[in-house]
């Protein structure tokens, strides 16, 4: 795949973020419950920030 | 602490501030061309985070849980997703030599001084709250450190502490943003420093949270746990669905625009901006760089409300607070410094860029106006826009030290930051609208922003003053004159969302809609129509943009000259002037007439220095202008249509000859090459000829010299001479054959041939031969039965050929082995022979490859038989190569498609 592509993929990994990090889908672990002994919203929201991260530096590197 | 020793701590990190300032300045061309400089970019857009971050998300995280990752969340997508309207932005600045986001939304909608004004002081009036409260952030900060008291109200101590901070930030506003006038030369000293203090914050945040996180508890999971036993914070891990549904989303909305429009934001991203591929290492970096920063906030929050929750202690001091507590002094001066580093950060960028829109916008603007030009210009100008700059920093300081003096005590750092990112989020449809939408007018932007602002006004400010009790709380309860439907926070009886997200509801409402409607129905002048052109294409228009002329008068060449050198210096003055002539094929002569296109040249310069407004009186004053009508305008635009067509064409044409110039260098090279080949063999032809030839020749004038030769020796010879001819008309024959397949004249005669019957065939006319070399010949095959369609008698050339080749070599052994794979056969003849060395594999199916390679041992033949072989094969559809057999020996291998036929 051309760097230009990956490049023009970028939006997408943005809207896909946003709407992960939006309601209703943030309900799904908007729970009180604890994963490796952190909250589960916590642990979600900077899981996927830092994944949005690493395919933007990807995109980037690659492009 | 004491005063003194925080005091002079301060002192010391400032003058290193200073050291790293002067280094970089001096440094600045080597250190933007080198890898750092991307990193530099990435770090110095981190003064977003400011004591908001520092202080504000932790107080933020103690009382609300995780909601404040809201505000970090939407740069993340701004850095992501944003990278082409950021790319634009920049582009089109730098071709119009901007210095503010004042002036790139007033000249989008046709020089607009008004709009440049709105701009400005509603930037002033959004974010001078924001400034006061990163004094705040100082001045508590220090009074913490020295144990001083920490009342807000007439404390002689604290308003001390305001000034000295409030005047150092302005010393060095002044002394590294105020340098030059140019704004092709950036303010290097002043990014890296902004650089140096995000590092400085970022290591500092995380080394107390570590502190905090791993040895006051015992990591993430102790602080989580801990906190979840209290029946009270539970709710800290969960938005509060209820509320936070329309809350979250604004934040992260909001966050993005003040990512975007934020005018310290603008400044270092677009304006401070040396290299528009250091936006790249932006995108990743400075995500990466908000989410470290954030890592450690809730385990502070949290690990705070456990050992000082009850102790009346600020939550936003909650970093600072526990290595005072535990005595840990470095480690509270690290806190403390970076703090700093987040406050001063911020202070200095928004002063500068503020400073910068007023100067522009309304100070320096005004001054021209009333001011006899024609007097000045025989003065320094620059010294007196430089002066209005200085002038505006302390007016911006002073501001923002009297709002804290006087309103900001009582304010948290969480709510003043919402405040202001709402404020500038009314930029967003003018500035958006300006890039993508060439209907956009000024009397859209203008009554847009204008309604948006009135809307933030009433929803976001009203209420703040309601709540300080500056108004009265009735109207909060009954609405504005006693109407429900006119309560500031709940508009039109909307109570879904918090008061936040419910401003930005209704103000972009508005602001959109004016935008719009009024853009649609009011016609565009001569300018906008220019401008939005320019703005909405600016990737095709900016390679041309300096052959782009609208404008229309008489001007003098040496007037422009002095106008410019007024500013920049008269050497840098003539020196812009004439490489722009000489770049335009020009003449420069300082008495003659200057074109319009050297008019437009020099106010573009200027309006990098002054401002557009500025820009725009001062060319007035300057030349003998005439109006440009809106036909010229069109016409100007339709022929730079035309223009950017035919650069499109050009280019067009252009890779179409270069593709056309690669492929005839191509086919020229592979001529030179089958030349090559031609020359190399007929030399190799003719010698082998020559060889037997010579011999031959040698023979026969032996026997025709000399009559008494013994009848046996006349013999020996004449079968010499016999071999020898017949080797000759081999190798006659070889080459021409040869030659029929090159020339593709050499056609085959298929037929279903079973190559078990063939080898069998030919091995047992071989087994004789190879028996007297005491040479084993095997034979193994797959199937009984293998037909395949083939030219018979080529085909058992081109084993006669292998096998015989196979028997030179071979030591005891000699194989035939037959396979079939998928769709074709594999024959495979191999021996115990010295095998072929790597390199030759290849090569050793060219013409007389034996003959050309010396050193190779050779073993008879005419040095054709593998090149005919390859050709047959080939010819056949199949193929031919060469593997080494371990441990010693080789493989040829041919493939024959099972099903080969001949196109017609």
């Amino acid at each position: 795949m051309s760097g230009n592509r990956k490049y023009r993929r970028l939006p997408l990994v943005a809207v896909f973020f946003l709407l992960f990090i939006s309601f209703p889908i943030l309900t799904a672990v908007n729970k009180q419950h604890m994963v490796f002994g952190i909250p589960v919203l916590f642990f979600y929201i900077f899981l996927l920030w830092l994944f949005v991260i690493v395919l933007t530096f990807i995109s980037f590197r690659k492009s | 602490m004491s005063v003194g020793v925080v005091a002079l701590i301060g002192i010391l990190y400032l003058i290193l501030l200073f050291i790293i300032a002067n280094y970089a300045e001096k440094k600045s061309q080597k250190f933007d061309q080198s890898k750092y400089g991307g990193v530099v970019y990435a770090l110095s857009l981190g003064v977003y985070c400011t004591a908001w971050t520092y202080y504000g998300s932790v107080e933020r995280a103690a009382t609300n849980g995780i909601d404040f990752i809201a505000i970090y969340l939407g740069p993340t997508i701004v850095a992501v997703v944003f990278y082409p309207v950021l790319r634009k932005i920049m582009r089109i600045s730098k071709v119009l030599h901007f210095t503010s986001l004042a002036d790139f939304i007033s000249v989008r909608y046709g020089k607009s001084f008004s709009l440049g004004l709105i701009v400005s002081l509603f930037c002033v009036l959004g974010v001078i709250p924001y400034m006061a409260l990163q004094i705040k952030a100082i001045v508590l900060s220090f009074e913490a450190m020295t144990g001083m008291d920490q009342s807000l109200n007439n404390n002689p101590s604290l308003i001390f502490t305001a000034v000295v901070v409030t005047v150092v930030m302005c010393v060095f506003s002044i002394f590294y943003g105020t340098k030059h006038l140019d704004p092709s030369e950036k303010h290097k000293g002043l990014v890296t420093v902004i650089a140096f203090e995000s590092f400085i914050k970022l290591i500092a945040f995380l080394v107390v949270g570590i502190y905090i996180t791993y040895f006051l508890f015992d990591g993430f999971g102790d602080i989580f746990n801990q906190i979840s036993q209290s029946p009270d914070y539970q709710r800290l891990f969960t938005l509060d669905e209820s509320v936070s549904y329309s809350g979250w989303f604004s934040m992260i909305v909001l966050s993005m625009f003040a990512m975007l429009f934020l005018p310290r934001q603008f400044h270092i991203s677009v304006v401070e901006n040396t290299e528009s591929t250091h936006l790249k290492t932006a995108s990743w970096l400075f995500p990466l760089y908000l989410l470290l920063i954030n890592v450690f906030v809730l385990p502070i929050a949290f690990g705070g409300l456990l050992m000082m929750g009850d102790d009346g202690i600020s939550y936003s001091n909650f970093a600072l607070m526990f290595p005072l507590n535990e005595g840990s002094h470095f480690l509270s001066i690290l806190v403390w410094i970076g703090g700093l580093s987040a406050a001063s950060g911020m202070i200095i960028v928004e002063s500068i860029a503020l400073s910068i829109m007023l100067s522009n916008n309304l100070v320096t603007p005004i001054y021209f106006k009333y001011t006899n030009l024609s007097r000045e210009y025989h003065t320094n100008l620059s010294r007196k826009v430089l002066f209005i700059r200085r002038i505006s920093i302390v007016f911006v300081l002073l501001l923002a030290l009297l709002y804290f003096l006087f309103i900001g005590k009582e304010v948290s750092l969480v709510n003043i930051g919402l405040v202001s990112f709402c404020a500038v989020t009314q930029f967003a449809p003018s500035v958006i609208g300006g890039l993508y939408w060439r209907q956009g007018t000024q009397s859209g932007a203008v009554i847009g922003m204008l309604g948006g602002i009135c809307m933030w006004f009433i929803t976001l400010i009203v209420p703040g003053f309601i709540d300080s009790g500056h108004l009265d709380a009735g109207i909060a309860e009954n609405g504005w004159l006693g109407i429900e439907a006119l309560k500031p926070t709940q508009l039109f009886g909307i109570d879904i969302m918090d008061k936040y997200a419910h401003s930005l509801f209704w103000s972009m409402l508005v602001n959109i809609s004016l935008y719009i409607l009024f853009s649609m129905y009011r016609s565009r002048n001569s300018q906008e129509i220019y401008y939005s052109e320019l703005y909405v294409d600016i990737f095709l228009h900016s390679g041309i943009e300096e052959n782009r002329i609208i404008w229309k008068g008489v001007a003098m060449q040496k007037d422009l000259e002095l106008l410019l050198g007024n500013f920049l210096g008269r050497d840098r003055a003539l020196n812009l002037l004439t490489s722009y002539a000489r770049r335009h094929k020009m003449p420069y002569d300082s008495d003659a007439q200057a074109n319009a296109r050297m008019v437009t040249f020099t106010e573009r310069i200027l309006s990098g220095v002054v401002g557009a407004a500025s820009a725009r009186i001062l060319m007035k004053n300057t030349t003998k202008e005439e109006d440009i009508s809106l036909t010229e305008v069109v016409n100007i635009l339709r022929e730079n249509q035309q223009m950017i067509h035919l650069n499109k064409e050009l280019r067009r044409k252009s890779t179409e000859l270069s593709k056309a110039t690669e492929q005839l260098q191509l086919v020229n090279s592979q001529l030179l090459e089958m030349d090559e080949q031609k020359d190399e063999f007929l030399y190799t032809v003719t010698h082998e000829i020559r060889t037997p030839l010579t011999s031959i020749k040698a023979l026969s004038e032996i026997l025709f010299d000399n009559d008494d030769i013994p009848e046996d020796l006349q013999k020996k010879y004449l079968e010499s001479i016999v071999n020898e001819t017949t080797r000759l008309a081999h190798l006659i024959s070889s080459v021409l054959k040869l030659e029929k397949f090159e020339s593709g004249r050499q056609r085959l005669n298929l037929q279903q041939v079973d190559l078990q019957d063939l080898i069998s065939e030919i091995t047992q006319t071989y087994q004789v031969v190879l028996n007297e070399k005491k040479i084993r010949l095997s034979v193994s095959t797959d199937s009984s039965m293998m037909l395949v369609s083939c030219d018979r008698d080529m085909i058992t050339q081109v084993l006669v050929n292998l096998i015989d080749n196979a028997s030179k070599f071979a030591q005891k052994e000699v194989m035939v082995h037959t396979h079939y794979n998928e769709d074709e056969w594999q024959i495979w003849i191999s021996d115990d022979g010295p095998g072929v060395e790597d390199d030759s594999k290849m090569k050793i199916f060219d013409k007389f490859f034996q003959a050309k390679n010396q050193t190779l041992k050779k073993p008879g033949g005419s040095g054709l038989g593998l090149a005919i072989s390859s050709k047959i094969i080939e010819l056949h559809g199949g193929k031919i190569w060469v593997e080494n057999r371990k441990p010693h020996g080789s493989h040829f291998v041919i493939t024959i498609p099972l099903y080969f036929h001949i196109d017609d």
